[in-house]
Order: structure tokens, then C-alpha cells, then sequence
């Protein structure tokens, strides 16, 4: 009977725990007001992301060539481009690919990335010194070269973008967890899993990962910002997305000739993009805030 | 008052500095005339839309490709603005009356700029240089007809032919026609597309590739003593540098940074002049064109053709990409050329065209890769037309690449013409010699890439003997009812879709004056003058 109250108590502590750190984690994230503002909009850009083509007054290749470079208007709310599209539909639209686009690579990247650091600093040895010089070399490129070499191997196109984003996300990915499992891997919980005669698969999973998690959460919300900047300047240098797709950064590309003469054309494509880049930027920077403990105040 | 003289002489050393700056300033900006020659200073920047393969003059595949030539040779005659003749190298011509022999008198003591001397032993080299058809250089198909070349004296040479040719001149005038420097034939093929030595204007400095080519005045050009132009025609240098992007042309020539700029759509025309600058605009001898390549499986079939010819809104392709001031083909040959002869049009008509591609046998339409420039423009265009054809149910996969290495890929096309990689070429091309056996010509199955530009694989007998019967007659009426059958059928076979005949146009700054486009829409820079 008292062993079981122990145990009832041992429970409820625990679950006491979790939520109080979620709720602690809260009440320090409220605090950092423009990640806050960062995050709503965020969301308002999911929404739009998941509805778009419903929301969108115009079809994104609904063209008029009437009414071609239209300045913004009641009708057309951002103008119209040199084929008479909606640039307003087509900003709208083109917020599905880029945080589809954004969100998947850097998921697969953080995923691939994730295991490989992982594996490299819990086992080490030959295999963790071949598998971070590799990363190393991959690391020494700056992004969007080392994506414009991939994609010239490749082949223009948005798939092929897509993958040279995910090879160059891979090694901050791999060198950040591979540093929180150095750290954990001799910590006193550690150890006493392994007494207890846990599996690696267990301890690496359940036990290292978890300490891992914070610093990938702000990484991710950083990384997605560079991978929306990313796709965007390869398809404005005509290796991403391919015409008539209703890519920002394609949009941008196509409104150069006409930078002279209609202000609108460039003007919203690109602030799509800055408020995008800017969410992620701000959200993340707010994540650090709130999850370092070194960072901010949890008295 | 130590004080105050002090101050005084540090303000007398801050007007002295200011005074000697200005003056240098006024000094490198305003040229100084040496004489009535080109200024010293003179120095210009030009702006095309492309780089240059190289600088071979026969090999040549693109219209930017023909710019150095222009600057660096001279043939043995040219085309003026109206399609004259201007005798260069060669003073005079007399044709024999079977139109098979051709003799030349050559102009006396020219030198090439490697110090060789011009003569009928130099005009025979080149010639028969171009008449070797084992070369496989893109632009000699038309030297095929040269049998032999005789030195008849010191300066005076003998051109046999196999067959009459008419065009022969016209020929000759175009930049394939340029003649080069013996030593430098010689040399080989390397030698001719990288340091190219002729009798020119203008020498090579340096080349550097995708980004500059620079040219220096010849002086001593035999042009200016011949009176070919004035003394005061030329810039002292001139740098060529390729910008594919028509915006960043503009902001460079706003800018100060240029001088002439290749390629101007109407809307920044505009902007330019209200600006304070010049603009130029010349319909000549070029024309867009959508090839089809006819020895697909897909586009075998005639109505899959005239489906697609009837798809394509001609007219909004004209006002939506080039502010209108393109002309609408009416025959595959553009009206300045001799032997035009007006089509009756495609109407643009999508729902005819649909039914045209079920009777095909393609209700749901199909996929077709199609290549192109990835010039500004040329991205507009490629983008029309695929806007417009995906209403008839064909998805069109474009892919833009660099002017020198989709000629490369395209003119330098040897495999079967069933497999290319591409469908569909979209490209403008200038028929240099501005004559109907080259605007036609091109189009006989002898033509095929990589000997010639029938980028449309168009294979027909029928067509081939037309174009024969047209080439080898020097019956003016004879040629004129060819040409004219060969006009229709190949407009009705729909090899390609003509598009629209091409609206040279450039800008320049207020400084430079007496340019001109050359018929197949070369910037002409011999009569150029820097104004100061």
C-alpha cells in the first residue's frame, strides 16, 4: 500500500515537471514580444499557405493581356504583370511553395542530420572522423554556391533545388546534435541507463536526443528562413522554380525589366519574402531566448 | 595674426587642390581631338545581349557572334544600309555570262595587321578555305558551290563556280565572307577562333571569356586613305562586354557606364530618352521562329503543326513582349528581303486548333521540351507561347540557356535529327546575305544541323529541288517563281511557326553619333563619331 502511494507520487511529480517546464518555457517566449508578433503572423502565412487557391481572387495563369502592368488598384490589389496576371493571387499562391518548400528540406535535413551527429559522437572512432572531415568540406562552402554547383550538376528545377538545400542544411544539422551528444553521452543519467542495460538505440533516442531538442528548435526556425532565401535566389537566377510557377523569387527574376517603369512588380514579390525571412529570423531568435537557460531569467 | 595667416594659407592650398582636381577631371572627360583623326580618348563601352563562341568567320552561329567580324575584317565587298554593294577589298567584279566565272580585282597595298600582305594568293587561301566542306564550320554551306580559285595576276583573282549561283555576291558581302590573314589559316582552327587577324578597322586587345572583348583603333586602316569613311569615323577602343539582362543594359547606359547598348524593348526606350539619350530602331532581316522539329514522332503529323500555328496569338505576342513594335510575319522571309511574297495567315483560333489536335490523335495534348536564349525577352516570349499553347492542351517545358552554348548544342548538333533532346527551338535568326536562297535555303534538307540552320529538320524533295531550281538560275523570273513556291510550301507544311519579324533596336549616349544596324542587325560602328 505505501509502496504504491510512492509510486502515485514519483508519477505526478514527474508529469508536475513536464508541465511546469513547458509553462515555464511559455511565460519566457511571451516575453519576447516580436517573436510573439513573429509567430502570428507565421501562423496567418500557414493559413494562407494551406488556402490559398481558395482565397486567391484570380488563377495564378489567368492572363489578360489588356490589362498588362496594371498598377495596384481596387481590382487588382498588388497590380498586374506583363502578361495581365494578378500579382496578388500569384504572391498568395507563391506562399505554398515557399514554406512548403522551406519547411520540407529542412525537416529531411534536420532529420538526416540529426542521426548522422548522433551517431558520430556517441560511437566515435574512424567512423566520426571520416563522417565530419566529409561534413567539414560540405560546411566550407558557402550555402548558395555549394547549391548552385549541386544544381548545375542536376539540372535547373525546383525538385533539384530542393535536394541542394537539404545537402547543404545536413552539417549544421549533424555538428550541433553531435556537440549535445558529447556533452550527454558521459552525464550521470547516461551512464545509469547504460548500467541498467538500456539499448543504444534507447539511449541515443530517449535519453540524448531529448537534450538535443532546444538547440534543433532554434536551428530549425533559422534554417527555414535560409532555405525560403535560398530557393528564391536560385529561381531568380533562373536554377529553381521554372515559369509560369508563381515562385517569389521567379517573380522577382521576371520584374527586373521592368524596374524602370512599374514599381509594384518588384515591390511585392520582395516583401513577401523579407516578412517571411524576417518571421522565421525573429521567431528563432526568440526560441534562443526563451530555451537557453544561460539567456534569460527563470526565477 | 600668425594665426589668421595660417588659416588663410590653408584655405589658399584647399582652392589651389580644388581648382587642380576639376581641371583633371574636365581633362579625362572631354576627348581631345588629335588632328581631324578619332580622338585619343575616344573610348566607348558596348553592351550585348550575348557572349561570342568565337571568332571564327565561318563558324559562326549567332547574330552577336557576326559583331568582332564587323570590327576586325573586311570582306571583299559589303552591304550598305540599302542593300548595295560597297567594294572593300575587292575594287570591281565581272561576272562572265554563264554566270560561272567570277573575276575579282583586288584593292593594292593592303596589309593585314600581322604585317601579311593582301593579294590574290590571300584571297585564294581564304576561299578556299571556305569552300572546304569537310571543315564542318557552321556558316560555309553557301561556299559550297566555289568548283576552283585561280590567281590570275599579283592582284587578280578567278572564282569558278560548279553551277550559276546568284547570290553569290550577296554571299560574299555577308561577314563569312571576311577575309583573313593566310598566316593565321594556317595556324589552324584553334588560331581562327581565338586571335582573329584581318585587314579591318579595328584589332583584337585581349579577349576575356563571358566578360570583356576589347578592340583598338587601327590607324592605318586602309579604309580611311580608300574613303571608305572619314577620318574623324571610330573610337579609339572599344569594349564589348556580354549583359543578358536588358534592365542591368539600361542602369549601365543611365549610368554613364556605357555607351551603346544592343536590345531595348520600347518601355525603356522611353526611359532612356527622356533621359537625354538615343535610341535606334531597324526592321531588317531577322525574324523569330518556333521550330518543330519535323522528324519527331509528335510532329510528324501536319495538323499537329497547323494545331500549333493556330494556337499561337501572333499579334498579343507583338503587345505584350515587344510593346507592339515588332512586325507580324507574313511569309518565313522577312518583306525587306528580295522575292517576299505575302502568306495567307494562320487565324488564331483555339478551338479549331484543339479539334485539329483530336483529329491527330491527341485529345488530352502532350509534352514537348522546347530550348531558348535566356535573354530577357526571349524568356517573355518562350513564356507566351507557352501560356498559349497550354490552351490547346500542349504543356510546353522550357529551358533557357546561354546564346553561345545553346548555339554550341543546337548548331553543333551532330546526332540523328529524330533525337534531339529538344522539341522545340524557339530562336530569331538573320539571314546575313539578305537574300531569299539563305531565308530559304536554310530550310533544304542538305541544311541540317551542323552543316546548315534548318533547325526544323524539314526534309521535302519537292522543296529541296525549288530551292536548287532558285539558287542555280540567273533568270530573275525564274528565281521569283521558285521562291515563290517555295514560300508556300513550306508555309503551309507549318515547318516552324514564323513569328515575328524582328525590330532591331539599341541605345546610346548623346556622345555618339553615325551608328546604323546593318541589314541582318549588326550595330554598324565603321561611320561611328564620338561627339564632343
Amino acid at each position: 500500500m505505501k509502496l504504491k502511494f510512492k509510486n502515485k507520487e514519483t508519477m505526478l511529480t514527474e508529469e508536475n515537471d513536464m508541465s511546469s517546464r513547458f509553462s515555464d518555457f511559455l511565460r519566457s517566449f511571451k516575453k519576447q514580444k516580436t517573436a510573439v508578433v513573429a509567430f502570428v503572423i507565421l501562423v496567418i502565412l500557414v493559413f494562407i499557405a494551406i488556402f490559398c487557391y481558395k482565397i486567391a481572387p484570380y488563377g495564378i495563369n489567368e492572363y489578360n493581356y489588356d490589362d498588362v502592368l496594371q498598377t495596384p488598384s481596387f481590382k487588382h490589389l498588388f497590380g498586374t504583370d506583363e502578361f495581365g496576371r494578378d500579382i496578388f493571387s500569384r504572391v498568395l499562391c507563391g506562399t505554398r511553395i515557399s514554406l512548403s518548400v522551406g519547411f520540407l528540406t529542412v525537416s529531411i535535413a534536420c532529420v538526416i542530420g540529426s542521426i548522422i551527429g548522433l551517431i558520430c559522437g556517441y560511437y566515435g572512432g574512424i567512423f566520426d572522423e571520416i563522417c565530419m572531415r566529409i561534413l567539414d568540406a560540405v560546411y566550407a562552402f558557402p550555402g548558395l554556391i555549394l547549391a548552385i554547383a549541386i544544381v548545375a550538376i542536376l539540372g535547373p528545377g525546383m525538385t533539384n533545388a530542393a535536394i541542394a538545400i537539404v545537402v547543404f542544411c545536413i552539417p549544421t544539422y549533424a555538428r550541433l546534435v553531435r556537440s549535445s551528444t558529447l556533452k550527454l553521452k558521459n552525464s550521470v543519467y547516461v551512464r545509469a541507463a547504460k548500467c541498467l542495460g538500456a539499448s543504444d538505440k534507447r539511449i541515443l533516442f530517449k535519453h540524448i536526443l531529448p537534450g538535443a531538442i532546444p538547440d534543433i528548435i532554434v536551428q530549425y526556425s533559422l534554417s527555414v528562413s535560409g532555405s525560403i532565401m535560398t530557393t528564391a535566389s536560385l529561381s531568380f537566377l533562373g536554377m529553381g522554380a521554372m515559369s509560369p510557377t508563381p515562385e517569389w523569387g521567379l517573380m522577382l527574376s521576371n520584374s527586373r525589366s521592368y524596374f524602370y517603369t512599374c514599381w509594384h512588380y518588384a515591390v511585392f514579390p520582395g516583401l513577401a519574402i523579407m516578412v517571411t525571412v524576417l518571421c522565421f529570423n525573429l521567431l528563432g531568435d526568440g526560441l534562443r531566448m526563451a530555451l537557453d537557460p544561460k539567456l534569460n531569467d527563470r526565477s | 595674426m600668425k594665426k589668421f595667416l595660417s588659416i588663410l594659407l590653408i584655405f589658399a592650398m584647399i582652392f589651389t587642390f580644388a581648382a587642380c582636381s576639376s581641371d583633371d577631371s574636365d581633362n579625362s572627360d572631354q576627348p581631345v581631338a588629335t588632328g581631324d583623326g578619332v580622338a585619343e580618348n575616344a573610348d566607348i563601352v558596348l553592351l550585348e545581349y550575348a557572349d561570342i563562341s568565337g571568332f571564327n568567320p565561318i563558324d559562326y552561329g549567332t547574330v552577336v557572334d557576326n559583331v568582332p567580324a564587323l570590327l576586325i575584317y573586311d570582306g571583299l565587298l559589303a552591304l550598305d544600309e540599302n542593300g548595295d554593294y560597297v567594294w572593300m577589298l575587292a575594287t570591281d567584279c565581272d561576272m562572265s555570262e554563264d554566270g560561272l566565272e567570277y573575276t575579282f580585282k583586288l584593292r593594292e597595298g593592303i596589309t593585314f595587321s600581322d604585317g601579311e600582305a593582301w593579294n590574290a594568293e590571300a584571297a585564294k587561301i581564304n576561299l578556299e578555305l571556305k569552300a572546304d566542306q569537310t571543315r564542318g564550320y557552321k556558316s560555309q554551306a553557301r561556299y559550297a558551290c566555289i568548283d576552283k580559285v585561280e590567281a590570275v595576276d599579283e592582284y587578280t583573282v578567278k572564282v569558278t563556280l560548279k553551277q550559276p549561283y546568284a547570290p553569290f555576291l550577296n554571299v560574299l558581302a555577308g561577314t563569312n565572307g571576311s577575309m583573313m590573314s593566310p598566316k593565321l589559316i594556317a595556324e589552324g582552327d584553334d588560331a581562327m577562333a581565338t586571335k582573329p587577324t584581318g585587314t579591318g578597322q579595328y584589332t583584337l586587345v585581349e579577349r576575356k571569356v563571358g566578360e570583356s572583348i576589347t578592340f583598338a583603333l587601327n590607324r592605318d586602316w586602309w579604309g580611311y586613305e580608300a574613303g571608305i569613311v572619314d577620318k574623324a569615323c571610330g573610337y579609339n577602343t572599344i569594349t564589348m562586354k556580354p549583359i543578358s539582362e536588358e534592365a542591368t543594359r539600361v542602369a549601365m547606359l543611365m549610368s554613364g557606364e556605357a555607351d551603346i547598348i544592343d536590345s531595348v524593348t520600347p518601355t525603356n526606350q522611353t526611359t532612356l530618352t527622356n533621359a537625354g539619350n538615343q535610341v535606334l530602331n531597324k526592321v531588317g532581316y531577322s525574324m523569330g521562329f518556333f521550330y518543330l522539329n519535323t522528324q519527331k514522332e509528335i510532329f510528324k503529323d501536319v495538323r499537329v503543326r497547323q494545331a500549333i500555328a493556330m494556337a499561337i496569338d501572333v499579334d498579343a505576342l507583338n503587345n505584350v513582349v515587344y510593346g507592339g513594335s515588332y512586325v507580324k510575319a507574313k511569309s518565313v522571309l522577312t518583306e525587306s528581303i528580295k522575292y517576299f511574297e505575302e502568306q495567307t495567315p494562320f487565324k488564331y483560333d483555339p478551338e479549331a486548333a484543339k479539334k485539329l489536335l483530336a483529329d491527330a490523335g491527341y485529345p488530352d495534348g502532350f509534352t514537348v521540351v522546347a530550348w531558348e536564349e535566356n535573354d530577357t525577352t526571349d524568356i517573355q516570349r518562350g513564356e507566351f507561347i507557352q501560356q498559349q499553347l497550354e490552351q490547346i492542351g500542349i504543356k510546353l517545358e522550357i529551358y533557357p540557356q546561354e546564346g553561345g552554348f545553346l548555339t554550341e548544342n543546337v548548331n553543333g548538333y551532330t546526332g540523328k535529327p529524330e533525337d534531339t533532346e529538344f522539341d522545340c527551338y524557339i530562336r530569331g535568326y538573320s539571314v546575313g546575305t539578305g537574300d531569299a536562297d539563305e531565308g530559304l535555303g536554310r530550310f533544304s534538307s542538305e541544311d541540317f544541323p551542323s552543316a546548315g540552320a534548318n533547325y526544323s529538320f524539314y526534309s521535302n524533295p519537292e522543296y529541296d529541288a525549288l530551292i536548287e531550281q532558285g539558287a542555280s538560275s540567273l533568270d530573275d523570273a525564274v528565281r521569283k517563281e521558285a521562291y515563290s513556291k517555295a514560300q508556300k510550301m513550306i508555309w503551309d507544311d507549318v515547318a516552324m511557326v514564323p513569328l515575328l519579324g524582328t525590330c532591331y533596336s539599341a541605345a546610346y549616349g548623346k556622345h555618339i553619333s553615325d551608328i546604323s544596324f546593318t541589314g541582318s542587325g549588326l550595330i554598324e560602328l565603321k561611320y561611328g563619331k564620338y561627339v564632343q
